[in-house]
């Protein structure tokens, strides 16, 4: 009897857990493909790239849980593939947050906040397109804080490779 | 019978909603591949998470305020349009079939701009500015519960090309 109430736990755990990584599976069973790089950020990760040690960014970072970024290759840049994962989410709920489209911008914002915290979209940068994926709660009212504090040095920017060349 | 009336006043907010902002997805539709034009739309949700920001300073406060209550912006702009004197025409006279009621226009050297509002009980529920100059076409819609007062702290703080116009709007009233 406590074998049959110990699976039963043991399945409802899992039933609640599927949904999660359901949500993050289809942004990277794309990403995994479509990328030339990729960078997956943990509030320790983000926290090492803070060189100034800033507090408000140390805050920021740890109320997210993981941010994975990835730079998507020129095919999928060209093509808009990314549309179709986009649509995916679009029928799990997540609501469109913000797109800003044309004249060389392509910038697209869903977001799920129901059952979990997660947010994921495309942004471009001069000639890079990028995917991304956030989960955590994001505590937005330090915003404000942080972009006042942060000065041009303290941060490492990791998706900036000619820093790395 | 007070399901049926439930039900019919539901169906009733519900289409009054989506009709919001629709005059400028009419042209974000008709420009879907046009690279020339930028076509930025933002939701309720979006700005539900500003909201969430903490103000650093009175005019933070200001703006947030000011944003509090709007439920979404659409805007479609082009620097370079070929025609943005036939467009601007255009712009204005769907505006005036969809209903909307002239609030202000503004003819200048550089570029021309008409506002118009949807307004019900003293509440203006939607914002349309129609800009065209030389060279340059735009169309924007804001709705949700809008106070003029705001408008112009909205543009200068959320720096989106083709929202200068809306500083009009604070030059009316000094």
């Amino acid at each position: 009897m406590a074998k049959v109430k110990s699976l039963k736990i043991f399945i409802i755990i899992i039933g609640l857990v599927q949904p999660l990584f359901g949500q993050e599976s289809i942004f990277k069973d794309y990403a995994e493909e479509h990328n030339k790089r990729s960078y997956c950020l943990y509030p320790s990760t983000l926290r090492m790239i803070n060189l100034q040690k800033n507090e408000a960014f140390d805050d920021m970072a740890s109320s997210f849980e993981k941010f994975l970024i990835y730079e998507l290759d020129s095919i999928s840049a060209s093509n808009r593939s990314f549309n179709s994962m986009l649509s995916s989410y679009k029928e799990e709920g997540f609501e469109e947050y913000l797109t800003i489209i044309g004249a060389g911008n392509y910038t697209t914002v869903l977001g799920e906040e129901k059952r979990v915290n997660e947010m994921v979209g495309v942004f471009g940068i001069e000639n890079q397109m990028f995917a991304f994926f956030l989960r955590g709660n994001i505590a937005w009212q330090k915003i404000p804080t942080l972009v006042n504090t942060l000065s041009e040095n303290d941060l490492f920017n990791v998706l900036d490779m000619r820093q790395w060349e | 019978m007070k399901k049926v009336t439930t039900l019919a006043v539901a169906l009733f907010l519900a289409i009054g909603a989506m009709a919001q902002g629709e005059v400028v997805s009419k042209y974000f539709d008709r420009f879907s591949g046009n690279e020339d034009y930028v076509k930025a739309s933002i939701s309720s949700k979006m700005f539900s998470l500003f909201t969430e920001l903490e103000a650093g300073s009175e005019e933070e406060q200001e703006f947030l305020e000011a944003i509090s209550k709007l439920k979404g912006m659409k805007v479609l702009y082009g620097d370079s349009v070929a025609n943005s004197s036939k467009m601007y025409k255009e712009g204005i006279s769907d505006v005036q079939k969809a209903g909307f009621e002239e609030l202000m226009t503004v003819l200048d050297a550089e570029e021309n701009f008409h506002f118009a509002i949807k307004e019900k009980s003293g509440v203006i529920s939607e914002l349309i500015m129609v800009s065209g100059g030389k060279k340059g076409f735009g169309i924007m819609s804001l709705y949700g519960e809008i106070d003029l007062k705001n408008i112009s702290r909205i543009a200068r703080n959320m720096n989106v090309q083709g929202l200068s116009g809306l500083d009009k709007l604070d030059d009316s009233e000094n």
